[in-house]
């Protein structure tokens, strides 16, 4: 019987890749710090090093920025077609460093990249794809991916049954990795051939949204909204987001009502988040939405209803008309920040 | 445009926070939950039913939808729903749930679709039990097909090329994708304006959600033709990669306290919580 080299700990073949998702070629994306910091409990399960893995074009300057994170090595495919993160082009390219590093993991943050990708890699590579991980579990001997399912209502437990796993993590659930210093050897490589259904889709455009305020997924605190705000969704939470640095959310009922845009949907369909604080206004807290934002450290609601499900869950509740609630509350939040 | 839409029977999900496990936590006990469409497949079934018609006319099919399901035979329900919606023809692969993976439901798919000559898959982004987002992907790898994840529009150019519009992190992501593909839909792709083939006019506007059968064509959806099959005849590798060895419920949480005033809520915030 051939063994089963993921699955059992500490083999010879244990080693784990990083796959860093840049932005814009010239920043890291934060949650990839994130990944890193389970890279670092994967690796130490399995008694192994992890190697960073970085693709892009004119990327040079931001994999020096990565060599400080205690990556074995970092390799680098700096290449025109590796330009636009298209799975096609991407797959290719992660599985030959995937062979040349003879790794037995890959992870990366379940962003929105990673999910389009890795899924793709891990069957071109025949490979266990583990979705949305939330930590590791090692039980006699193997290794135990957790992962939420039925929108956060179960928890479950997986075991991969092939020679690689690829991993997508639930970055929010993670600490952002700090640089240690060593720096770590680049290794530079040609990209591999990309895929033939490569030549059959072009990046068209991209409408990137305002971002004069945090990314969603990446912010210390989240200021949350329901449909009850309806067309004031904007005029009565931008000036609570703007006092407290947060980002803005909303729930589906909000996002279809057309009161806030798609990508602020927080919910199981929508983004998970996993702030320091977040703030629900006007929010019931139907299960779909609070599995979006119950890794939430320090959760305050605001409303009308003192039976409302998300009353239950937050550890700081006000009752009453938001309308008059929330303008109070930045007007307090303000004459704090002038005292301190 | 032969369009195949694969369909899961999920348990209802406004229910999954009844969810119980089995006495030696192996297993999900959904038995007494109400069964249901997964609802990104119904949305992908809207979206494929929008790409093959006339939104004035859409009596008249103007391409094929074929809807699929892997599972037992009271999945057939679910099946003749979509047919009774617009769909053309159906299959039911034989399977049981335990013994599947994403990995496994791709071969299948992948199979049906090479049979059959789809052009495209258009499926739901993830089911919202298994939650893994991953079969689309993984079988536009199998096909070697190009695939757009997570789709909020789609515009039909030509027969054979689509728009899509792609909800990423930070905006919107506009590709062109040369058929044959697979496309898996968020949740904006039933608004009004959301999907449009080449022949529906641009001044044209869909009702939002999906459709609904009218009578009739539930009669009508009995005569339509099913196909029951097995996975053998498929001839795909099918080979399980991960397996689910048990669950847990998560911990709750339970609720903290009413504040009175605002002012007493930032101190609390600050003070106790020490988040200011």
């Amino acid at each position: 019987m051939k063994p089963r080299f993921c699955k059992r700990v500490g083999t010879t073949m244990s080693k784990v890749i990083v796959f860093l998702e840049a932005k814009d070629s010239v920043a890291l994306r934060p949650a990839s710090l994130h990944a890193i910091t389970f890279a670092r409990i994967l690796s130490q399960a399995l008694g192994t090093s992890y190697s960073f893995v970085l693709l892009g074009h004119g990327i040079a300057g931001l994999a020096e920025t990565v060599r400080g994170y205690g990556a074995q090595r970092v390799y680098v495919v700096d290449d025109p077609l590796l330009a636009e993160p298209l799975a096609e082009r991407y797959a290719p390219s992660l599985r030959q460093v995937m062979e040349l590093a003879n790794a037995s993991h890959i992870l990366g943050a379940a962003t929105a990249i990673g999910k389009d990708i890795l899924p793709r890699l891990a069957s071109l590579m025949n490979s266990a794809f583990v979705s949305d991980c939330i930590g590791i579990e090692v039980l006699e001997n193997t290794l135990h991916w957790r992962r939420p399912v039925c929108a956060g209502n179960a928890i479950a437990y997986c075991v991969s049954e092939t020679e690689r796993t690829v991993v997508t993590i639930r970055h929010a659930e993670f600490e952002a990795a700090s640089s240690n210093g060593a720096m770590s050897p680049i290794e530079s490589l040609g990209a591999a051939p990309v895929e033939a259904a490569a030549s059959r889709i072009e990046l068209f455009g991209y409408d990137a949204v305002d971002n004069s305020r945090p990314d969603l997924t990446e912010a210390r605190v989240v200021v949350s909204g329901g449909r009850a705000l309806a067309g004031r969704f904007f005029e009565v939470l931008g000036p609570l987001a703007d006092t407290l640095g947060a980002a803005l959310g909303a729930t589906r009922a909000a996002c279809d009502g057309g009161f806030a845009p798609g990508d602020f949907q927080v919910g199981q369909t929508g983004k998970v988040v996993a702030p320091e604080l977040y703030v629900a206004v006007g929010i019931s807290g139907a299960i779909q939405h609070v599995a979006g934002m119950k890794g939430a450290r320090i959760v305050v609601a605001i409303n009308s209803d003192p039976l409302a499900p998300i009353v239950s869950l937050a550890d700081y509740t006000l009752i009453g008309d938001l309308f008059q609630l929330v303008p109070e509350l930045v007007g307090a939040l303000r004459r704090h920040a002038g005292e301190s | 445009m032969r369009i195949l839409v694969p369909l899961k029977q999920v348990f209802d999900p406004d229910h999954a926070n009844k969810i119980r496990l089995s006495d030696d936590n192996r297993r999900l006990d959904v038995v007494s939950l109400e069964r249901k469409t997964n609802p990104f497949d119904e949305y992908a079934l809207e979206a494929a039913l929008r790409l093959t018609e006339d939104g004035r006319a859409p009596r008249q099919r103007q391409g094929e939808t074929i809807v699929v399901t892997l599972g037992p035979s009271d999945t057939e329900v679910m099946l003749r729903a979509g047919l009774a919606t617009g769909a053309d023809r159906a299959f039911r692969v034989v399977a049981e749930d335990d013994g599947l993976d994403a990995g496994c439901v791709a071969q299948v798919l992948a199979g049906l679709a090479l049979r059959e000559s789809c052009d495209l898959v258009l499926m739901g982004k993830q089911s919202v039990d298994g939650d893994s987002n991953e079969v689309g992907q993984r079988l536009a790898a199998i096909l070697g097909w190009p695939q757009a994840t997570f789709a909020s529009r789609i515009i039909a150019h030509t027969d054979s090329r689509l728009e899509v519009e792609r909800e990423i992190d930070g905006g919107v992501q506009r590709v062109i994708v040369t058929l044959p593909a697979v496309v898996t839909v968020d949740l904006r792709i039933v608004t009004p304006d959301a999907v449009r083939s080449s022949i529906t006019p641009n001044d044209f506007h869909y009702a939002p959600g999906v459709r609904f059968a009218p009578l009739p064509a539930i009669m009508q959806a009995r005569r339509k033709p099913m196909s029951v099959i097995k996975i053998d005849e498929l001839e795909r590798p099918v080979k399980r990669t991960l397996r689910y060895v048990r669950y847990e419920l998560p911990a709750t949480k339970f609720g903290g306290r009413v504040v009175s005033t605002p002012t007493e809520l930032v101190e609390l915030l600050t003070c106790e919580a020490k988040v200011l």
